[in-house]
């Protein structure tokens, strides 16, 4: 009984912290500890030299739509005429910013809520059509009503969930549920259940399926990609390992951002508590920030108090009305506390400094989270798993409260230049004793419009593996993007720190293992196996 | 209380409460038919098994509080003897909640913290602190058994956990605790004190004492004050008197002028008026006025010239002698000279003389430092002062002036830290560095020498960056392993300062080796394995236990014993099968250990397994064909993609022994669509409970499944399965998916509840 007790102690702890007799386990911090990704403790080649420069993973990840949240996710009518009328007209709208959600042009709300808002056709309406009108109709509809009509489900239960889900009736202005507010961000999408779903899967072909009540349904490639996405959406589960590495960056570090920010600062007054207080506010309205940064940046409202303990009074004030909204979390301890000094001189004008306090933010803003995956650990995350695994892991290839996963396809990395003795940076690790400047090559697999057909052949790179990382021109003349980075070798020649040197970065990695369809999906697991036989 | 009366107490309690809760007629029903509800008849009573409370306490069993007491029926009544209660809930600790008097405390000081739990009901009670597991989150705080924290270091937020295992789950309470340094006698850590100081000890005789006003630093108990800042001050007292220069050379009618000085005891001088002095010499050979001295006549002995200052106790002498006595040239004897603080050397001046190199007397120098508080000089010796400073110093015979640089090392020290979390382990048999070491002072670019290395670790110090770097490394082919690796770092300075650090590198070395060993036969006593194990000296284990996985027949049946020997360090592992069993038979060997000689809470599990099938090392090393390297590769391909069979073992190992233990635990390997067809490197995966083998359209034979019996999911869609006798006694599955067309028969032998409700 004691061992077994002992035993899934262990194992708890086991998961929950990083090996203690890692080899690669210092240099950087806990999320950012490469081991994370691996099975085992371990299991990373750390010497540089043994890395191979180039690799890609054996399988390679497809591509397919991220279904995005505004067009009602797999409801999306893809195929359809109107659709593609509605596309043009998107374009030449007043608001490309929420691809039309927010034009006034009754027209173009019309056509999205006849795209979008539409009622599914009935049992009867299909059965009476002849075979070939029935076919040619199957095929434009959404991927949620083809996988319905395949099941015989003409309540249309996925159809009704995604529409939920996506809630996009709330856009659509002849509906009940619109509200004259909601607008859905275009880049909100199922891409973290395809990136997973490109890794897990091989790309599906076209398969003509035939449905319980005997209809013929056409299903598109991306039909069927639509609904492994949806699937691993729904139940996150079915994908049993999911190794993580790094801090996932929430805020918006663009200088737009900044802005916004500053310009809550200019009407400040020193000794205006009012105003103070309605700025502070104006300030946690923003949502392009995590809650401890912007409680760091309305520290620097605080230094507009007449003095330091008026200051710190108010502020303390505030960090408990967060603290009872969000719980015990030492990350916004941690905040408050080390902010405090940033209303030190309260009152003065060095306190109420706006250069200072801009430039004070925008490090805040860009805190390490947003500093992303260590360059060092993301070599030999690349060069590991992809180079000498052969597989694919997933990215958020944005530093910042974007996230876009996707799926990594190759990496090509040279050597740029070399450091030794007083030229290692003198933030290197400790043991540092050459610093490499590396400039990779990385591809990873963006989004294609859905499409009948493949885009690839699970072998060979394709257009929608695309280049990561900031422009450079070659010696040949032609531009190129790569990331640059410096990664730390010790004496032994193993990778132990690494910095940035691009400004474009992966935020962070993950990696999946191993697929399971569960019950529920066994139907999408029949219309898998079959789109693969071709 | 005695037992009757508390029998009575509980009796009476009962009988009211019974009756204030019914209602009339069912009162009076009672007082026509005074039976009990159970049988029992009025006045009568009989054995029952009580309770001491309605709810076990927290730590008990209802069992252990359950007692032979009576069932007592009066008036349609049930009382019970003893307080006793008919029935008992046992308490389930559903919640920890920690406490401490404080939520920060100060390096080195110790708290107590305090455990209540929460029950089912939403009760407390305290809980021995002493029966959960503590940990904390961050090495800066330490936490004992009893759950006393001590911090070691500064930390703003760290957390303490307090785990209890109730039914196999964890329940734990988390203690939030900040760590400051010491405070100052009352000012906390990291503020700022005001203090009225002095700018300096000591002020030159002619100044004053100023007063400033100036801020420390409480740094973890100790105030840091700005450098030269001094809590008092005394005006130097004045020392000497000096004549420049105090030997003079002359020619008949010539005259020298003589300056003079009084010196403070800081060096400092103050010109002193030559009418302020009495000067006493030969008139008949020389002549005196206001500081100028004049031969009267060609001398031909040296004389002396006295002066004392008027209203001072001080006097110095003059030499004068003949400028035919004057010598061809002065040097000094030593050369620059390197001290450290606090050292005296005498220095020596040479003349040269009709070429004669003669020593002077330094009582015939006027000395000068240039810098008098950094380093002094008198008559020639020379005091170093003040660390890190320099000072020419300079010496005079009439007018001829030498001098030489005396520099005072800087203090020298050094700071040797290991670096956070680094440890020699079986894994880590090397580090590149363990120990970095700061070098402030004279020494620099000087190697330190390493002494005293603990035998068995390696030791090499390399400068980088500014730092030295101290790498060990420990060579596990040794015997015996050291339990730290310990080395003093040395440096000696050009002037003799000496620093010295002990550093230790922690040692952490477990090696773990099985073998696991095919079992010849099926029944007596097999041998199934061989397990050795190297530790380091500061580890030892305490126990060894063989254990079955308890509840899990199946896999660890009841005819079947394991059992280790130990050997020279070797155990050999057996399975004791009685006659006729079959089947496979597992469980797992648990070390637990002692580290410095306290007992760990930590332990090492190796699987057993005892079954006649090839080992998955067998197949993975030496495949049969290659279908078998088909299956044992998408294994691989999941698990450790780039393992070798060894490492792949070890991590297979592990999963099954977590996953075959715990219920929370499930090895999952999703083999879908991969053209397998032979799956016998699975036989022995017994702790495997989720299995895809979909779309493998060629696989028709699941008879290596036979004895893996955890399995709860198994996907055969679209594989040409249709004998599934080997998955028939699986009782627990409850996910199975068959191909499509499959027939299966129904029978006794069909246990498995899956395939229960497919079979026709």
């Amino acid at each position: 009984m004691r061992a077994i007790l002992s035993l899934s102690v262990l194992a708890t702890l086991t998961a929950c912290n990083p090996p203690k007799d890692s080899k690669v386990n210092e240099q950087w911090n806990e999320r950012n500890n490469p081991v994370l990704m691996m099975a085992y403790d371990n299991e990373f080649v750390t010497q540089f030299d043994a890395l191979p420069l180039s690799g890609r993973p054996e399988k390679m990840p497809w591509s397919d739509h991220y279904w995005p949240t505004y067009h009602g996710g797999l409801t999306y009518r893809w195929n359809s005429a109107k659709t593609k009328l509605l596309d043009q007209k998107v374009q030449a709208s007043s608001d490309r910013v929420f691809a039309g959600q927010l034009d006034n042009n009754p027209e173009l709300q019309k056509l999205r809520s006849e795209v979008m808002g539409y009622t599914p056709y009935t049992k009867e309406q299909l059965a009476a059509l002849s075979e070939r009108e029935r076919t040619r109709l199957i095929d434009t509809l959404s991927p949620a009503e083809k996988y319905d009509i395949y099941r015989g489900d003409f309540k249309y239960s996925t159809v009704n969930e995604e529409r939920k889900r996506t809630n996009i009736f709330s856009t659509l202005r002849d509906k009940p549920e619109y509200k004259a507010d909601a607008k859905i961000p275009t880049w909100f999408g199922i891409c973290h259940s395809w990136a997973p779903a490109t890794i897990l899967f091989n790309e599906p072909g076209p398969v003509n399926l035939k449905s319980k009540d005997g209809f013929q349904v056409p299903m598109a490639a991306s039909d069927v990609k639509a609904l492994l996405s949806h699937m691993l959406d729904k139940d996150p589960s079915q994908a049993r390992v999911d190794r993580f590495l790094a801090e996932r960056c929430n805020n918006d570090i663009s200088e737009a951002t900044i802005d916004t920010l500053m310009e809550l600062f200019v009407p400040l007054q020193i000794g205006n508590k009012e105003l103070i207080s309605k700025q502070v506010n104006l300030l946690f309205d923003s949502e392009k920030l995590d809650t401890q940064t912007m409680l760091v940046a309305a520290s620097f409202m605080y230094a507009f108090y007449s003095d330091q303990a008026t200051a710190a009074a108010e502020y303390q004030k505030l960090f408990e009305n967060l603290r009872r909204n969000t719980g015990r979390n030492s990350a916004l301890s941690l905040a408050y506390l080390e902010s405090q000094k940033n209303f030190a001189d309260a009152g003065t004008p060095v306190g109420t400094n706006l250069e200072t306090i801009r430039s004070n933010i925008v490090k805040a803003v860009e805190k390490p989270a947003c500093n992303d995956t260590n360059a060092g650990a993301f070599h030999l995350v690349i060069a590991n798993v992809m180079g000498i695994q052969k597989q694919s892991f997933g990215i958020d290839a944005t530093r910042d409260y974007e996230v876009w996963n996707q799926a990594a396809a190759s990496y090509e990395s040279s050597v740029v230049k070399e450091f030794k003795g007083d030229e290692i940076s003198s933030d290197a690790a400790p043991g540092t004793v050459r610093e490499l400047q590396i400039r990779t090559r990385f591809r990873y697999t963006t989004e294609e419009n859905p499409a009948r057909d493949p885009f690839g052949d699970d072998v060979s790179l394709q257009r929608y593996h695309v280049q990561l990382g900031d422009n450079y021109i070659g010696s040949d003349g032609r531009r190129f993007k790569a990331l640059d980075y410096k990664i730390e070798l010790d004496r032994a020649g193993n990778i132990i720190g690494g910095t940035w040197l691009s400004k474009v970065r992966p935020d962070f990695l993950w990696g999946t293992g191993n697929a399971f369809f569960s019950k529920e999906f066994g139907e999408i697991e029949d219309i898998y196996y079959q789109s693969l036989q071709r | 209380m005695n037992s009757v009366l508390r029998f009575f107490t509980a009796f009476t309690v009962m009988s009211l409460v019974a009756a204030s809760c019914g209602d009339k007629d069912k009162k009076d029903n009672q007082r026509s038919e005074p039976g009990c509800e159970n049988g029992l008849a009025s006045g009568t009573n009989r054995d029952q098994t009580l309770f001491t409370s309605d709810f076990a306490p927290y730590g008990k069993t209802c069992q252990q509080i359950a007692f032979q007491g009576k069932a007592v029926c009066e008036n349609g009544q049930i009382g019970f003897t003893s307080s006793g209660r008919p029935s008992c809930e046992e308490t389930i600790l559903k919640k920890i909640t920690v406490k401490g008097s404080r939520s920060q405390i100060e390096i080195g000081e110790t708290l107590a913290l305090e455990l209540t739990g929460t029950d089912q009901r939403g009760g407390t009670f305290p809980i021995d602190v002493q029966t959960v597991i503590w940990e904390t989150n961050d090495n800066s705080i330490s936490v004992t058994n009893s759950g006393l924290i001590t911090g070691s270091k500064i930390v703003p937020d760290a957390a303490v956990y307090a785990t209890v295992m109730v039914e196999g789950k964890e329940v734990f309470g988390t203690f939030r605790v900040g760590v400051t340094g010491r405070n100052c006698e009352g000012t906390a850590h990291n503020l700022n004190k005001e203090f009225t100081r002095f700018k300096a000890a000591k002020v030159p005789f002619n100044a004053t004492c100023q007063e400033v006003t100036t801020e420390a630093l409480c740094n973890n108990g100790t105030f840091e004050f700005e450098e030269g800042v001094a809590e008092t001050c005394s005006v130097a007292q004045l020392s000497s008197l000096v004549a420049d220069p105090s030997s003079l050379f002359l020619s008949e009618g010539e005259t020298a002028a003589v300056f003079l000085s009084l010196v403070d005891e800081i060096g400092t001088r103050i010109p002193l008026d030559a009418s302020a002095a009495e000067w006493t010499l030969p008139t008949d050979q020389l002549s005196h006025s206001n500081g100028q001295i004049t031969a009267l006549v060609n001398l031909t002995s040296e004389l002396k010239v006295q002066v004392k200052a008027k209203d001072q106790a001080f006097s110095t002498e003059i030499t004068v002698a003949s400028r035919a006595d004057q010598p061809e040239s002065l040097r000094f004897e030593q050369g620059d000279q390197v001290l450290k603080e606090g050292d005296e050397v005498e220095l020596k001046a040479l003349s040269v003389i009709r070429g004669q190199t003669e020593a002077v007397d330094p009582k015939r120098l006027t000395w000068e430092s240039s810098a008098p508080t950094n380093v002094s000089v008198s008559e020639g010796r020379v005091k170093a002062l003040k660390a890190g400073t320099l000072a020419s110093i300079t010496a005079k015979l009439d007018q001829t002036v030498i001098s030489l640089n005396v520099t005072v090392e800087e203090k020298l020290s050094l700071d040797a830290k290991l670096i956070d979390g680094r440890e020699l382990t079986a894994d880590k048999l090397s580090l590149l560095p363990a120990v970095l070491a700061t070098v402030t002072g004279p020494l620099q670019s000087a190697e330190p020498e390493l002494k005293n290395g603990t035998e068995g670790c390696e030791f090499s110090i390399h400068k980088n960056r500014k730092v030295w770097e101290l790498d060990v490394k420990i060579d596990e082919n040794r015997g015996e392993l050291p339990g730290a690796c310990e080395v003093e770092i040395a440096l000696k300075s050009a002037a003799g300062q000496t620093a010295q650090q002990k550093v230790t590198v922690p040692v952490d070395y477990r090696r773990f080796s099985f073998k696991e060993i095919r079992a010849e036969g099926t029944e007596g006593r097999l041998e199934i394995g061989r397990f050795n194990y190297k530790l380091s000296k500061n580890l030892s284990v305490v126990e060894t236990t063989v254990q079955k996985f308890s509840n899990k027949e199946e896999i660890s049946p009841a005819d079947c014993e394991l059992s280790t020997e130990e050997k020279d360090g070797t155990y050999t592992v057996f399975a004791t099968r009685a006659a006729g069993s079959s089947g496979i038979c597992s469980g797992y060997l648990a070390f637990e250990f002692k580290k410095e000689g306290v007992e760990e809470n930590r332990y090492h599990y190796q699987l057993l397994v005892q079954s006649p099938d090839k080992t998955f090392l067998e197949h993975c090393q030496s495949p049969r064909d290659e279908a078998v390297r088909a299956t044992v590769n998408a294994v691989r391909k999941i698990l450790a993609p780039s393992a070798s069979c060894e490492k792949l073992v070890e991590v297979l190992d592990e999963k099954n022994l977590y996953s075959a233990a715990n219920n929370d635990d499930t090895l999952s390997l999703s083999m879908a669509n991969q053209k397998l067809t032979d799956l016998s490197p699975l036989s022995r995966f017994v702790g495997l409970k989720e299995l895809d083998l979909a779309a493998n359209l060629d696989l028709s034979d699941i008879s290596a499944l036979a004895e893996v019996k955890l399995l709860k999911l198994l996907n055969l869609k679209g594989t040409a399965v249709s004998d599934f006798s080997a998955i028939y006694k699986h009782k627990r599955m409850n996910d199975l998916r068959i191909p499509s067309q499959v027939r299966i028969a129904c029978s006794d032998a069909v246990v498995n509840p899956e395939l229960k409700k497919v079979c026709q």
